[in-house]
């Protein structure tokens, strides 16, 4: 039980400078990622959810090494990967793969989908050529491909057997960690069960850890085991799945759940919508990020940032106010997801 | 009771190098005053070209070869290009799925809605401007005193959204046809423009043909449903019997597929496969390699013979009607 976590970051914050020239220091950060805390076991999916410029891509390729984290620490495999040079971060950068979302723009078009798959194998050096290509073979089958298709082009392919490319691409490394980035919401709805089923079994038999980036609150409950909540580059919301949809506590998460379309006609009923606009990331407010959008603001969200504050069982808040949000209508609106059943 | 658009036997075809594709065969629909149709499919499913059909906004190489398109009694097909003019934008209007692509970047948003009311009625600059602004305030943009003179990049995506559906409301047409408008959008977002265009259809009596893939935005605004699978209409209901007692394999299969948020199964239920080819279109019913159903009952028929879509309100194309 007491297993170290196979990915654990700390701190962590990524920034892109503004007006930053060659001998000039950046005037302005914007600060995309800031001071995020969290960590995933062997076997187990977190969940992070958003919306579109709060922070998971950055988020996603700053723990990948794809670009340089400002502050912070992670720690792949009990390896931190922090203070560590180019060519010692390689080998072990093996463990931690990604499943991109757009399995068109990810997969390279004049290359066979061999060659595609077998690239992480060639840059690392590992096996002979013909240990490649039986590796290949392989995971072709493992996710549901024939093996002579190693010698097609992607364009020979439908988006659902796209995306089982790039999924086999981040297999044949053998990770313990893989980001899946919105793995399915560029494919089309009766595609898409193919491959969620297809990441559950695979993680299933290998013990991996999925950190599944989406903002498909339906899809991210079948998924995960755990959920965190990204508004404006931080966390603001952390929890087990079960304890996080049932009872949220941070009003940007009830909001985001309330959103979520009725899965039935005679489920209609009034969204709980945030009202105002999202604040500038070049220009944050002080305080909370949420202050300008959300009903329970008072006059401490406007002045301190809240901090993730426990709030249950593995259960945190970033809310000055969230004891005094468990409205009833908002169980109401809950119970009406809960009979959901086919 | 007498529909306002009525769509029969509509084809439209694109012709490419390797031959003639049919983007939309078969298609016969209605739509009545106030009432939301929800058109849905997935992609190459051919609900968009169906949808731009209606505004004879295919171009060549595509061209509509077959059917006919009635719209308040006259025959849309026939319709000279002037007449066209007027029937776009006036009498049916339609948004599309990105916004902020749609706008012209280099006039304010007021110029945009103006626009509209220059081009169609004869109205003087500071009057239609005025208008702008009680559009605006209608489609609730936030001051819209100032907004007024924004231009497009200096909208947020729900509100470029909005401002599309201002412009496309500015003349109360009788039938507004919305294009995947919220897929581009966060869901937060998608909620607001969603209870927007609800209300708008139910305060104007605007009927509203919604084109999307999402069953969730369907079960949230729609009246009526039509269910489309490589060019055809394969199931026609109305909401709540779609949603209660899907008919279609393709249709239950899509439902069974989609996780919901309270939904405790493991598994998610797939349909094998994937949509068809243009040029490799199965010869009897297009679904019948993936249907499931089928296989269960056995049925050769559906390999080759192409079945029909048949009933009076609730429509289906499927040989398997009435077997249990």
């Amino acid at each position: 039980m007491t297993e170290a976590p196979v990915l654990q970051i700390e701190n962590l914050s990524a920034w892109f400078p503004l007006n930053k020239g060659m001998f000039k220091p950046a005037t302005h950060w914007i600060k995309a990622v800031q001071d995020i805390t969290f960590s995933v076991r062997k076997g187990e999916t977190l969940g992070l959810v958003g919306e579109s410029g709060c922070g998971k891509s950055t988020l996603s390729r700053t723990i990948l090494g794809l670009r340089e984290a400002n502050t912070g620490r992670i720690v792949l495999n009990g390896h931190d990967m922090t203070n560590k040079s180019e060519a010692e971060q390689r080998p072990l950068r093996r463990e931690a793969q990604m499943i991109f979302q757009d399995p068109n723009a990810s997969l390279d078009p004049m290359r066979r989908v061999g060659q595609i798959i077998r690239a992480g194998l060639d840059i690392h050096g590992i096996g002979t050529r013909l240990e490649r290509a039986s590796r290949v073979a392989d995971i072709l089958t493992k996710v549901g491909l024939d093996p002579s298709m190693a010698n097609r082009f992607p364009h020979e392919f439908s988006g659902g057997q796209r995306q089982r490319i790039g999924i086999a691409r981040a297999l044949i490394m053998e990770p313990k960690f893989i980001i899946c980035d919105e793995p399915v919401s560029a494919l089309d709805v009766s595609i898409q069960s193919q491959i969620l089923n297809l990441l559950k079994d695979i993680q299933a038999e290998r013990q991996l850890a999925y950190l599944f980036v989406s903002h498909n609150l339906a899809v991210v409950e079948h998924m995960v085991d755990r959920i965190a909540v990204m508004y404006m580059g931080r966390i603001v919301e952390i929890g087990q799945r079960n304890a996080l949809l049932h009872t949220p506590l941070h009003p940007y998460t009830k909001a985001l759940l309330s959103a979520v379309p009725a899965s039935h006609p005679r489920k209609r009923k009034r969204h709980v919508t945030l009202e105002g606009d999202l604040p500038s990331l070049l220009n944050m407010p002080k305080g909370c990020a949420l202050q300008s959008r959300c009903p329970m603001v008072t006059a401490k969200c406007k002045v301190e940032l809240p901090t993730l504050v426990a709030a249950g069982r593995e259960h945190k808040v970033a809310c000055w106010n969230f004891e005094q949000t468990t409205s009833i209508e908002w169980e109401q609106s809950i119970g009406a997801h809960k009979k959901t059943t086919s | 009771m007498t529909a306002l658009l009525e769509i029969k036997n509509l084809q439209t075809e694109f012709k490419t190098e390797d031959g003639i594709v049919r983007a939309v065969d078969d298609v016969t629909l209605s739509v009545r005053a106030g009432e939301v149709l929800g058109l849905v499919g997935e992609s190459g499913s051919g609900k968009t070209v169906t949808a731009l059909s209606i505004l004879r906004l295919i171009e060549k190489p595509g061209a509509i070869v077959g059917g006919s398109i009635r719209f308040d009694g006259r025959d849309v097909l026939a319709l000279a290009e002037k007449d066209l003019t007027e029937l776009r934008g006036d009498r049916i209007s339609m948004i599309f799925q990105q916004p902020k692509v749609c706008l012209n970047p280099v006039l304010t948003v007021g110029q945009q809605i103006a626009e509209v009311f220059l081009r169609h009625r004869s109205m003087e600059k500071k009057d239609a401007l005025d208008q702008s602004v009680e559009l605006l305030r209608s489609v609730g943009i936030p001051s819209p005193e100032t907004k007024v003179s924004a231009y497009p990049h200096e909208l947020s995506g729900g509100q470029a959204q909005r401002v599309m559906i201002a412009i496309a409301l500015a003349l109360t047409p009788r039938i507004l046809i919305a294009d995947e408008p919220t897929t581009a959008l966060d869901v937060t977002i998608q909620a607001q423009i969603i209870e927007l265009l609800r209300k708008l259809c139910e305060t104007t009596d605007t009927a509203l043909i919604i084109v999307t893939h999402d069953l969730g935005v369907i079960a949230e605004i729609a009246d009526r449903v039509a269910v489309m699978y490589a060019g055809q209409i394969v199931e026609e209901a109305s909401v709540e019997e779609l949603f209660d007692t899907p008919q279609h394999p393709y249709t239950v299969g899509l439902m069974q597929s989609m996780p919901t948020l309270g939904d405790r199964r493991q598994r998610l239920n797939m349909i094998p496969g994937s949509v068809p080819r243009p040029f490799h279109m199965p010869v009897g019913c297009r679904f019948s390699p993936r249907c499931r159903a089928r296989v269960e009952h056995g049925l050769e028929k559906c390999l080759t013979d192409p079945p029909a879509l048949t009933g009076e309100t609730r429509k289906l194309r499927c040989w398997l009607e009435g077997k249990e």
